[in-house]
């Protein structure tokens, strides 16, 4: 079912409104609340969004035998509507980056009316997953980030099938953010970031609609028939796993690998060359061996600017459900 | 004293200077210590030029009259060059907000650089002035802007500021990442002054921000210079219960029927929401307060909840 909520009216007529859909078993079970869209061009998080309301709409309707949907499962595909019409990643008429104007307010501007609406309309969740993209400048591989160690919810991030798990700690920036007022609520709060803004990415899309599918199926909010697929065990990374490569020079970044590979520490990640002369100015090496995360992905580049992210493995590195293994 | 504080290329190899000028008593350890910055949004050019007016002003009374310099002053007027060049809020590679930046770990030019201007400040200045403009659609009477909890140590500063009112505010979480948060809690005593527009100047601003500046110096004992002929404003002390919020209920053209600094009788028309269609009258907006209108609305476009007038519950001092 397609709700509108909260519609905002401009100078020459209804300017848009917040839509969501719902799914809901007959059963009583958990429920879940996948949002995206808080930039307004999230366009990896719409297309996610788009096929699985496609996906529950065809279990709902009884197009398929293959599942049996017993919890709620809430869709919210663009939250920054204005934006997303727009193209832009912000909205043009108040540039507020949404993600700093949680919880909200009722009785105020536009953006804030949106945040509060979003917690109003997930406030029933069990569990609640944002998606979102690394900046128009950035690649990131698809993970998870949570920001509590609470055994349920690391099993729900393992559930996802994603490349990494982070267990992040609350910083300052956190403090504003969507998934902090979900986790005051006691909602279970998930953000899955992959891709990135302007860009759709097709295969890192599928892991991640294929990984939320499998959540619901480990929530119990969706039943599954089909001959279950083997799990692999996810890595766990805790903040102090993680380095930054930073650009030493300004000038055009070429990378040489990919997110998601496995590097060894002096490995070649990527050259800066002068833009008027072609000459490389600087070769980034990885400071450690790990798994790339994150890499630059516009080449336009200033010093000091962080070039890749690396996750790094320690020995007897944590897999869910905490086993051992090295790279 | 000009010190480059930061220096970096851009991607073509142009080279971008963070800078700061210093001045300081010649022959006496400085009596206090106290730094000027601006610029952090690359369009709130109110405090950019102040900071230019300030320089000027001082490097002359360095050259004519230097023992009237008593303390330390540094001034830092372009925090934030890039999105001054583009005239831009943020910085323009990624539209990253400079003022939410200073609890981060430097790990990007943005958050180097202003983890580098909040460690100076802290390691020179006691007293630090942020100075801000409104965005572009509030227009901001001169005022000093205190959170909840600062204000025992802040509003002596503030009353010298020549501004025509202080608002100690509630806190809110993205405070913590802003300048002024994190200096007071490095102990250096910082108020923010909010002033103006966004990306337009008011000579009127201006010349009561510039005196306000040189008062506060003779005040903490920076300069001994003389008073500057003009009658110094008396803030008036607003408390987070006293502001008064008119918002638009409808979406159209907000026509005020006030003036910025206007004291204004509940009930009092504070301006009209049109249709841009037809002319029509969508909405009057009255006061529900009795009091000074210290923000108004400069942008015409309003949506559902738009801020058109903030207004400050108190009585017109005589």
């Amino acid at each position: 079912m397609i709700e509108k909520t909260l519609t905002i009216q401009g100078p020459c007529g209804e300017a848009g409104s917040l839509q969501f859909s719902t799914w809901e078993g007959k059963e009583r079970y958990d429920s879940i609340s996948i949002v995206t869209g808080l930039q307004g061009s999230e366009v990896n998080g719409a297309y996610v969004a788009l096929k699985l309301a496609n996906f529950f709409s065809d279990i709902e309707a009884g197009n398929t035998k293959n599942y049996r949907l017993l919890g709620k499962v809430q869709i919210i595909p663009v939250v920054n509507f204005l934006a997303f019409e727009e193209g832009k990643r912000n909205w043009a008429f108040d540039e507020l980056d949404l993600n700093f104007a949680f919880p909200g307010n009722p009785n105020g501007e536009v953006s804030e009316k949106i945040c509060q609406e979003i917690l109003k309309i997930t406030m029933d969740a069990t569990y609640a997953v944002v998606l979102e993209s690394a900046n128009a400048c950035y690649l990131d591989f698809p993970h998870v980030n949570i920001w509590s160690s609470d055994r349920k919810l690391k099993k729900a991030a393992n559930s996802l099938q994603l490349g990494a798990v982070r267990i992040c700690e609350e910083s300052p920036q956190f403090q504003t953010q969507l998934v902090r007022f979900w986790m005051d609520r006691e909602i279970y709060a998930l953000n899955v970031s992959f891709g990135k803004l302007n860009s759709l990415n097709l295969p890192f899309c599928k892991s991640v609609i294929e990984g939320l599918i499998s959540m619901t199926i480990h929530l119990g909010i969706l039943e599954s028939f089909k001959e279950p697929k083997k799990k692999t065990e996810t890595p766990f990374f805790s903040s102090g796993d993680q380095t930054g490569v930073l650009a030493n020079e300004s000038g055009f970044f070429v990378p040489e690998i990919g997110v998601g590979e496995f590097i060894e520490k002096g490995q070649v990640i990527g050259r800066i060359f002068e833009v008027q002369t072609g000459k490389i100015i600087e070769e980034a090496l990885a400071p450690e061996s790990g798994l790339l995360l994150k890499i630059r992905d516009y080449p336009t580049v200033y010093q000091n600017e962080v070039l890749a992210e690396i996750l790094m493995p320690k020995k007897g590195l944590s897999f869910w459900p905490f086993k051992s293994q090295n790279f | 004293m000009n010190k480059i504080l930061h220096s970096y290329k851009t991607p073509l190899g142009h080279s971008v200077q963070i800078a700061k000028k210093t001045y300081g008593p010649v022959s006496c350890k400085p009596k206090t210590r106290l730094a000027i910055i601006s610029g952090l949004h690359g369009d709130e050019l109110e405090g950019i030029a102040l900071c230019g007016r300030l320089v000027s002003y001082l490097s002359k009374l360095e050259v004519e009259n230097p023992e009237a310099i008593l303390g330390q002053i540094e001034i830092y007027p372009t925090a934030n060059p890039q999105s001054l060049g583009s005239s831009q809020r943020l910085w323009p590679m990624g539209d990253l907000d400079m003022n939410r930046q200073f609890a981060g770990n430097g790990k990007s030019l943005l958050s180097d650089i202003s983890q580098r201007i909040l460690a100076d400040i802290i390691q020179n200045s006691d007293i630090a002035i942020d100075i801000h403009a409104g965005n572009l659609f509030l227009k901001e009477l001169p005022q000093v802007r205190i959170i909840d909890g600062y204000d025992k140590k802040l509003i002596p500063l503030a009353f010298q500021c020549n501004v025509d009112l202080i608002w100690v505010h509630p806190m809110a979480d993205f405070f913590k990442l802003t300048l002024g948060f994190n200096l007071n809690k490095a102990k250096v005593r910082a108020i923010v002054i909010e002033a103006g527009v966004g990306a337009r100047l008011d000579k009127e601003i201006g010349d009561q921000l510039f005196f306000g500046m040189v008062r506060l110096m003779r005040s903490i004992g920076a300069l001994d210079c003389e008073k500057p002929d003009v009658k110094k404003k008396e803030p008036i002390l607003v408390n987070p219960d006293e502001v008064i919020m008119a918002t638009s209920k409808s979406s159209g053209f907000f026509i005020p029927e006030i003036k910025l600094g206007e004291w204004i009788e509940k009930g009092n028309p504070i301006g009209n929401i049109i249709c841009p269609n037809n002319g029509n009258i969508l909405e009057e907006i009255k006061a529900n307060s009795a009091g000074l209108a210290f923000t108004l609305r400069e942008y015409p476009m309003t949506y559902e909840g738009s801020v058109v007038a903030r207004i400050a519950k108190k009585e017109k001092l005589i």
